[in-house]
């Protein structure tokens, strides 16, 4: 496997990396045990996952909120994805073979995010991450606490860098400004969607992290399954047990003439 | 394209995502080996600026 230096953290990271949303929800404990071994095997040493991922907590909500009973999801665990991973690192032994990446999901106060990766960390039965990420801007989170809170939880040793996903360029480059005005740690990292079908972040979002030398890590490099083309404009034909159908609020990113068009 | 050019679609797809400049890592979800092997396969798979000038072309 091929890697690449992430950004300016002294971290190299393969090509490839491994999202783990999947774990407890989609996929139950041994076929995530599987996956991991799998991907370590073949180089595969990145693996992210975030608070927010996993069983129980989103079924729940979507029965309530959408009146759909989400049978994929296999394990009623809260904070499932984390908790699988932190039980496969304790049977392998193997943290220090790994990247790994979580992320806070909103409240940058540095209170907040403090006690959120320590709750993240004992679930994944370590004493560090590698990159801790904000998951999504915040507009209630002032961005100059944000930093400081990422900044502190660095100098702690609890994370080796600190980073953000889904921000948009101006966030970014508010949160760059904000940490080098302070004279703090700034952002290293960053998570945006990039496929085919959402090509957004090519004209302002990867220019400023080639200029910053920013690592980013692209997620969805199939539109959320949508470049399969199984998936027609139809949104009541969704097949079953697809993303879409799962979380039908996915569709509204890829459901374009153009997008279709293409697949 | 993908038919032409004899790669299956997800696995150029895979490879568009690997090929800008500035992306350090691609991300994927899997549910089974396979979905990671074919992400495996995309960054074996040599893209070729004449793709991308391509894709560029539909709209």
């Amino acid at each position: 496997m091929q890697t690449r230096a992430l950004g300016r953290t002294g971290l190299s990271a393969p090509r490839i990396g491994l999202g783990c949303v999947t774990f407890g929800r989609e996929i139950d404990e041994d076929a995530s045990f599987a996956i991991m071994d799998y991907a370590v095997e073949h180089g595969v040493t990145l693996f992210d996952t975030a608070e927010a991922y996993g069983g129980g907590q989103a079924r729940e909500y979507r029965k309530s909120a959408l009146g759909m009973d989400d049978t994929r999801e296999v394990s009623g665990e809260l904070h499932s994805s984390e908790k699988v991973i932190g039980r496969w690192l304790r049977a392998r032994g193997c943290r220090t073979n790994i990247t790994l990446v979580t992320k806070v999901t909103t409240n940058y106060t540095r209170g907040h995010v403090r006690e959120a990766l320590d709750a993240s960390l004992e679930r994944l039965e370590t004493d560090f991450v590698d990159v801790y990420l904000f998951h999504q801007f915040d507009a209630k989170s002032p961005v100059d606490e944000a930093v400081a809170a990422l900044d502190e939880m660095v100098a702690s040793g609890k994370a080796r860098a600190g980073g953000v996903s889904n921000y948009n360029s101006q966030q970014l480059h508010a949160a760059l400004d904000a940490s080098r005005r302070l004279g703090l740690r700034r952002v290293e990292v960053t998570q945006p969607p990039y496929s085919l079908a959402a090509r957004e972040i090519e004209s302002d979002l990867l220019p400023l992290c080639e200029r910053e030398q920013i690592g980013v890590l692209g997620y969805s490099p199939l539109g959320a399954g949508f470049l399969t083309g199984k998936y027609t404009p139809d949104r009541n034909a969704f097949p079953k047990g697809s993303r879409f159908e799962v979380i039908p609020g996915h569709a509204d990113v890829y459901f374009s003439e153009r997008n279709f068009r293409m697949v | 394209m993908a038919k032409r050019i004899g790669v299956p679609a997800e696995r150029l797809a895979m490879a568009f995502a690997l090929f800008h400049p500035a992306v350090t890592t691609v991300l994927v979800g899997a549910r089974t080996t396979a979905h990671l092997n074919n992400a495996l396969q995309a960054s074996q798979l040599e893209f070729r600026p004449e793709w991308l000038d391509e894709i560029n072309n539909w709209n």
